[in-house]
């Protein structure tokens, strides 16, 4: 499983390691994940987003709730609050 | 204290010529009507101040007792708890939202005997929350709703509805609100009925429609935020789906009560029915599929109390087991009673073939058995064993299971659309080790055969790679097992949470135990040759004296609560 992140983190770091995440959970598809794009519309919806939000806490060691994915629906978005919550959770 | 009361009201409630009288019963429901006397005598008793929490003025104190009285109505007549306990449903979202305003309001209303109805599905739309098309949209004083729900019990009889709208157009996890109608309130014509359907089940019910034509609500209908709805929703289901347990174990009482009477009063070949080692072990699995149920909606019950952010998960499992055990313990006695479970004209047993339409509906709404085995197959990665160690610790399970403890008041705001872990299945080593210093009857060696398995499940949870879309079979019935493991986790928290019962009838040797442990290894696929003699004991059980009121906690009325 994912090894947690310990130290800084950058959000290029985090952008890529989420389009590569949303990639293992969508194994068919052909092209690479556009990190502007709505998770929902990889399948990754309402609830099959729990586990999703899990892994993310694993990782970067800090609460996810799967609402914050449906209130920072694409990657882009994600990653920015993600880094935003880390600092404040470390705090 | 007013537990044991209500049981005696309902007894006599149900004798001849009283509002709950089978035949009686029977007849609204040929007659697809509603059975009003009864509900009414319920409104009179007081029974929907159980719907309403303490905090707002109701007497919902304990989730244990709202069950235990909605399982006594249910097992005179299921279509009455469906068509009463509708309230406790539609109201939830109220509730769990935190709005004290509203709440209160709400509280007034439905002590007043007001039934709310519960407003999700919509035509076509099935099981899918985010599918919905019925739309709120802003005007100048609050909201303007158009579209329709359908089919919603007590959708015409119901003065208040509960929806969940669009409020986005496009939709999506924020795009829907709930939205908490009084159709008094709105303009005449604005709101219009669909009409009842006809139904396989709980005949006399209101299964109808509401439409929503322009209709304007005032700002404070709003319940929760704007895109708050789906997780408020999520949430209420959660305490909503335990309520529904109660009414497949009031389901499997009154099948029960006919099952004894039939073995102890039949004759076949000159010799009695219950001479047949068949019979019996029929109805003895009937009886641990009753226990069983019991067990996983007690401990869900408590679990509300106690670990509330587990609820999804707990709610998902008690929704998606409980109701299958009783629709498999309605078969067993189905085939028992032969003919006369199927003829409905048979003085004393005509019942039963209603009893199974009406369970039916148990397991299809407020999120079917998949819809619920689906979400807990999305969040067992979560669960898998070795995960970091999920909530603070609170309280031991053997505390809370206890029957006599306190438990925590309700606080709606822990509940959570995750669980992060599972206090009942993960009491199962020391549950195990409790067992092993003091066995019974060889229940430790079942419960060893349990820790095994969930080992494998454990194994295979593991192993899984989550995926987006739809879950897949392999998935699901991981998800199954896991709810097995959970079950027989629950029942052994019981027994160890539960010295003092050790001595009492269904507990000496650890019957009930050995019975449940026994099903759930064969849920798992891994039967125990050395259980097989525990359903002929149980069905002995069932013809004694014991037999009348079949139940973890002795008869109801022997309870002060
Ligand atoms: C008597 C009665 C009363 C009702 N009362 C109300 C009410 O008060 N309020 C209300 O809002 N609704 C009510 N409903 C609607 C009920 O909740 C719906 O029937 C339910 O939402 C499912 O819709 P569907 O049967 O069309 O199934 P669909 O969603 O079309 O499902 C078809 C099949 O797919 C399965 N399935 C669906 N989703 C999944 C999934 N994610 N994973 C795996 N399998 C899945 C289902 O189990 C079913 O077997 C009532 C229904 C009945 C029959």
């Amino acid at each position: 499983m994912t090894q947690p992140v310990s130290g800084p983190i950058t959000l290029d770091e985090l952008q890529s390691w989420l389009v590569e995440r949303v990639g293992e959970y969508v194994p068919d598809l052909d092209e690479k994940v556009d990190p502007n794009q709505e998770l929902g519309e990889y399948g990754l919806d309402s609830v099959a987003v729990v586990a999703f939000a899990a892994d993310v806490e694993d990782w970067l060691g800090i609460r996810v709730e799967p609402s914050a994915v449906w209130d920072h629906p694409t990657v882009t978005q994600l990653a920015k609050f993600l880094l935003t919550e880390r600092e404040q959770q470390a705090a | 204290m007013r537990r044991a009361e209500f049981v005696r009201e309902v007894d006599r409630w149900s004798k001849p010529d009283g509002p709950f009288d089978a035949a009686l019963l029977t007849a609204y429901d040929d007659a697809e009507s509603f059975p009003g006397a009864a509900c009414a005598v319920l409104d009179r008793w007081g029974l929907p101040a159980y719907y309403v929490p303490a905090q707002y003025g109701g007497r919902l104190a304990r989730f244990d007792e709202m069950h235990a009285l909605l399982r006594k109505v249910a097992s005179e007549d299921v279509t009455v708890a469906v068509a009463h306990g509708k309230t406790f449903l539609g109201a939830a979202s109220v509730w769990v939202s935190g709005d004290d305003g509203a709440a209160a309001q709400l509280a007034r209303h439905v002590m007043a005997g007001e039934a709310v109805a519960w407003g999700l599905t919509e035509p076509d739309r099935g099981s899918d929350l985010l599918a919905g098309e019925l739309t709120a949209t802003r005007d100048a004083s609050g909201w303007c709703l158009s579209g329709r729900k359908w089919p919603v019990n007590n959708a015409t009889r119901g003065r208040f509805v509960c929806v969940l709208a669009r409020t986005d157009p496009g939709g999506g996890a924020r795009g829907f609100s709930v939205f908490l109608v009084d159709k008094q309130a709105a303009s005449s014509g604005s709101v219009r009925h669909l009409p009842k359907m006809p139904t396989h089940g709980i005949r006399g019910a209101d299964i109808s429609g509401v439409e929503f034509r322009d209709t304007h609500v005032p700002a404070d209908a709003l319940i929760g935020t704007v895109g708050g709805g789906l997780e408020l929703v999520l949430k209420a289901l959660q305490l909503t789906r335990m309520a529904c347990a109660a009414l497949s174990l009031g389901a499997g009482d009154h099948a029960l009560r006919l099952a004894r009477r039939f073995l102890s009063e039949r004759r076949l070949h000159g010799r009695p029915f219950s001479d047949l080692p068949h019979a019996r072990g029929v109805a003895g699995r009937a009886v641990a599929r009753l226990l069983l149920a019991e067990a996983v909606s007690y401990a869900a019950a408590r679990a509300a109390h106690e670990v509330p952010e587990e609820l999804s998960v707990v709610s998902a499992i008690t929704k998606a087991l409980v109701p299958t055990l009783i629709q498999g313990q309605l078969r067993l006695v189905g085939e028992l009673l032969g003919a006369r479970g199927f003829l409905t004209g048979v003085e004393g047993y005509g019942g039963f073939a209603k009893i199974e339409r009406d369970h039916q509906v148990v397991s299809i709404f407020d999120g079917s058995t998949w819809v619920n085995r689906s979400a807990l197959a999305s969040s067992l990665p979560i669960l898998r064993p070795g995960r970091r160690p999920a909530t603070a610790a609170g309280r031991p399970v053997h505390e809370w299971l206890r029957q006599d403890a306190d438990l925590t008041p309700v606080d709606p705001l822990r509940l959570g659309v995750m669980a992060r872990g599972n206090t009942v299945l993960n009491s199962l080593d020391d549950s195990v080790a409790r067992l092993a210093a003091d066995p019974r009857g060889g229940a430790d060696h079942l419960a060893t055969r349990l820790l095994d398995a969930f080992g494998e499940v454990g194994g295979d949870i593991a192993r899984l790679r989550p995926v987006a879309g739809p879950v897949p079979t392999a998935t699901m019935r991981l998800a199954e097992r896991y709810e097995w493991c959970f079950a027989g986790a629950a029942a052994l928290a019981l027994w160890g949470a539960n010295p003092k019962h050790h001595d009492r009838h269904v507990w000496r040797e650890a019957l009930w135990l050995r019975g449940c442990l026994a099903l759930v290894l064969e849920g798992l696929g891994a039967p125990a040759p050395e259980a097989t003699g525990v359903f002929d004991e149980l069905g002995r059980l069932l013809l004694s004296d014991e037999g009348t009121h079949v139940s973890l906690f002795g008869t109801s009325s022997e309870v002060s609560a």
